[in-house]
């Protein structure tokens, strides 16, 4: 935790003078997903906005001077510095709302900035808010969230400010959010803020309420579950196709029912469900159409639910996949090339497993993988997962109900043949 | 585990009669455990093989006038282990070498057979020794492993016995084995059979005694560094088509150093080697070749010396890529489609790791992936490995200004990957 207010916590050097002495907290602002330290320099009296960092690595530091807008970092050139300097040159006045949900009453309040541009990075700050509880219970913790993700903020929180700002606008300086979040928080007597994006780990029922995949339910023995997860705004190019833009989402959807056939043909009896943003094309009959049209809300409960029927989700790598891994079995990204830097962020929820179960579960491909390889993935990761729940309820079971698994589904131990798709 | 001693306890049946056979006692001639039956009806004679290893939910016997195989269900690959070990009965055995052999009387005595004509069920069975040195402090254990992989034998064992044979005669009828139990069995005070089960976690170095990568120093941040380990009976073909032999071995040789010489254009200073076994191409200066054509532990054991200071295997998957991808920093594994569901046995030492870091260390991609894909993740996984290296030497510096100035010199490390393309000689984009 660090003191906010009345007088923020500060140990920053000023980045212009030669003999860099500390600058002197001043106040602080909440405009956007950065949290600000005002500050001047004692010595070439420069004010400055240094960013308290939730994420970077020891040493980091990044700070910009209101009065020119120029960024200084330990990190010239890095993606955090350029959205610093976006997120001013975009800062704007336009009004904002602020909805407040009061669980309970505040007292010696702690304020967790959630607020963010990137979904995924949204979740990882509410990750950390368990923690946040945890190691301040003599404190009431106000989450500040933008609306998409409230609903994930988790019990024990004292009070939600629910942000209307949209999470494509969550990098832009707001002078009215700045202003009325100062003034919310300087009506306390003191307040501090935690939070932070680096989480060791996570239990991801806690965001959502949903108990994820269970590996002791007889069910994970029984039929397979296997959920697609689309999005229209990055879609599975299938093997790099040159294909005209605007039939970008509907091939992506013929891909997948595709290999929806092919998996329903192989795997008799397979559950098979289509769920995310997008209404490009037709599933076959036997594969079950949760999707909802971009812009419209979903109900994030029925599909989260879903996953956590799944033994395998499957979807092009995004943020978008945090929620269905988090919750299944297993989960298959498919990965652009430029995002391969990003894998496995923000998958602190797999900490509970053994490593070596971990790379068997989940698994990231390039766009270029075939259909044939993706079902046979599909497959031999069903087979990881029901083994692997088959050696769980057998190991510790009395001898009847062991003698019973075995005779009803000890051919989830059989090695399966490969699955051939032509695409 | 199974105990042998007075007769082995197991069960079995006649296979023509169903009646239960008598077991007269047991024989180990090589990689298949034995017990000696007959039935008392029909006065048939069979070796049935233990309930044990892959053979523990399954029964398998030979009737030994015919020779004919009764099983209910061992894989193939395995009962074909079964009739090589038969067809062999007649033919010279290896020699058997006992190292630290001792008087056994009236011991304790574990057997891990790891004999295996697969080299990662080898190394499956090997894995079971510090376990079981943990469970039986008191046990003396004997492990009979074949000489290409007695380099591997953890000193937790008491007595080595070492078979003069290679990987491929590993299910042969040994006669020399078959005597060293026997007479084992005359003195001991008990014996036991050991099984697969290797337990949750696998200390690599326990092994080969050789320390996997560990970042902390400035040394592990960079140069980068990376291993290619080649074998010739699987090889990778551009996007995986399947060609014969002689051409795929070519072809993975020129991928290879499609791959260095990429690499090596973003970044001079890289680090390559080819390592495994194989004769074929010649790579530049800048390239080690540290291949090898016949066995050699001294080969082997500097193999893993070299990925243990490096950022990244790579190779065609299969059991050889798991001791590089043990030792090195993090692997990519390029596994053919039949592949998929064995490509991660006997990883049980990534559990050294945190399961997320597991997951960012080690991929996989498939073996249809563009030649400029996989090029790109390899160059985006090398900069990611020596980035996470760089943040833990970070992690260790005081001074601000010296983390700032380290900071600043490896930026091209902390910036991260990006895609790339590899241009045939035509200018088409691989």
């Amino acid at each position: 935790m660090q003191a906010l207010h009345p007088r923020p916590e500060l140990h920053q050097f000023c980045p212009v003078c030669p003999d860099r002495p500390l600058l002197q907290p001043l106040g602080f602002q909440i405009p956007c997903l950065f949290t600000m330290i005002e500050a001047r320099c004692p010595t070439c009296h420069r004010d400055f906005l240094v960013q308290r960092s939730r994420s970077s690595a020891p040493g980091d530091w990044m700070m910009l001077e209101p009065q020119t807008g120029k960024v200084h970092s330990s990190l010239p050139g890095e993606w955090l510095e350029r959205m610093l300097d976006w997120a001013w040159r975009s800062k704007h006045d336009r009004p904002v709302s602020i909805e407040t949900i009061t669980r309970r009453p505040v007292r010696r309040p702690l304020v967790a900035n959630c607020i963010e541009y990137y979904y995924g990075h949204c979740l990882g700050l509410l990750y950390d808010l368990p923690n946040v509880l945890a190691a301040n219970p003599d404190r009431d913790v106000i989450a500040i969230v933008q609306r998409p993700i409230a609903w994930m903020v988790p019990d024990g929180v004292a009070e939600l400010w629910i942000v209307d700002t949209p999470l494509s606008e969550g990098h832009a300086f707001s002078s009215a959010l700045a202003s009325e979040l100062k003034r919310r928080i300087t009506a306390f007597d003191e307040c501090g803020i935690d939070g932070s994006s680096i989480t060791g780990s996570v239990d991801i029922s806690k965001l959502t309420r949903i108990k994820p995949f269970d590996w002791r339910a007889e069910e994970s023995l029984g039929t397979p579950v296997v959920t697609f997860v689309i999005r229209e705004d990055r879609c599975w190019l299938y093997r790099a196709r040159r294909t005209p833009e605007a039939e970008i989402p509907l091939r992506q959807a013929q891909i997948m029912d595709l290999l929806a056939q092919g998996l329903l043909h192989y795997i008799p009896g397979i559950d098979l469900a289509v769920v995310g943003f997008g209404s490009a094309g037709k599933f076959s009959p036997s594969v079950q159409d949760m999707r909802v049209a971009r812009g419209q809300r979903p109900d994030e409960i029925a599909w989260t639910k879903r996953y956590a029927r799944s033994h395998i989700v499957l979807g092009v790598h995004g943020s978008n996949m945090l929620l269905p891994a988090a919750h299944a079995a297993a989960s298959i990204e498919i990965v652009p090339l430029e995002k391969f830097v990003n894998m496995a962020n923000a998958y602190e929820f797999i900490s509970h497993e053994p490593p070596v179960d971990a790379v068997r579960h989940h698994h990231f491909m390039p766009m270029s993988i075939t259909l044939t390889e993706v079902a046979t993935l599909i497959s031999a990761t069903l087979h990881f997962v029901r083994a692997s729940a088959f050696t769980q309820q057998t190991k510790f079971a009395d001898q009847a109900i062991r003698a019973r698994l075995h005779a009803q589904y000890s051919d989830v131990l059989r090695f399966p043949e490969p699955i051939i798709i032509e695409g | 585990m199974m105990d042998l001693l007075p007769l082995p306890h197991d069960r079995f049946a006649c296979p023509h009669d169903g009646v239960a056979l008598d077991i007269e006692g047991w024989l180990l001639p090589g990689m298949i455990p034995f017990a000696r039956t007959h039935c008392g009806q029909c006065r048939r004679r069979y070796l049935a093989h233990l309930h044990v290893g892959f053979c523990g939910h399954s029964t398998l016997v030979v009737e030994e006038s015919t020779g004919q195989i009764h099983d209910n269900g061992p894989h193939d690959w395995y009962r074909g282990n079964v009739v090589s070990c038969m067809a062999t009965r007649q033919q010279p055995s290896a020699p058997v070498t006992a190292v630290d052999a001792v008087d056994t009387t009236g011991k304790d005595v574990i057997l891990v057979n790891t004999l295996d004509p697969t080299y990662g069920h080898n190394l499956g069975r090997i894995y079971v020794i510090p376990g079981l040195r943990r469970q039986y402090p008191d046990a003396h254990i004997v492990a009979i492993v074949g000489r290409f992989f007695a380099w591997m034998t953890p000193d937790d064992v008491d007595e080595s016995w070492i078979v003069e044979t290679s990987l491929r005669h590993c299910a042969d009828w040994n006669d020399n084995i078959a005597t060293l139990t026997a007479q084992l069995c005359g003195r001991a005070k008990r014996v036991r059979y050991s099984n697969l089960h290797a337990g949750p976690t696998i200390d690599i170095s326990q092994f080969t005694r050789i320390k996997p990568f560990t970042t902390g120093g400035v040394e592990q941040v960079g140069p980068a560094r990376i291993g290619f380990h080649l074998r010739e009976d699987r090889n990778w073909t551009y996007r995986g088509l399947p060609k014969p032999q002689s051409q795929a071995i070519a072809e993975q040789l020129q991928l290879v150093m499609a791959v260095f010489d990429t690499l090596h254009k973003e970044d001079p200073e890289i680090e390559c080697a080819v390592t495994g076994y194989g004769r074929s191409g010649a790579f530049p200066d800048w390239v080690k070749d540290l291949r090898i054509v016949e066995q050699d532990s001294a080969a082997e054991r500097r193999w893993m010396e070299f990925y243990a200071r490096s950022h990244l295997a790579v190779g065609i998957h299969g059991s050889h890529m798991v001791l590089p991808c043990a030792h090195a920093m993090g692997a990519i594994q390029i596994p053919l489609t039949d592949y998929w569901s064995t490509s991660l046995d006997l990883w049980e030492w990534v559990n050294r790791y945190s399961a997320q870091e597991a997951l960012v260390r080690y991929l996989r991609v498939p073996v249809s992936t563009s030649l400029s894909e996989t090029v790109s993740i390899i160059f985006t996984q090398l900069l990611k490995l020596q980035q996470m290296a760089g943040f833990d030497y970070l992690s260790r510096i005081a001074d601000a200004a010296d983390r700032e100035r380290f900071t600043l010199q490896h930026h091209r490390i902390f910036k991260g990957g990006y895609p790339l393309q590899y241009r045939d000689h035509l200018g088409r984009v691989l």
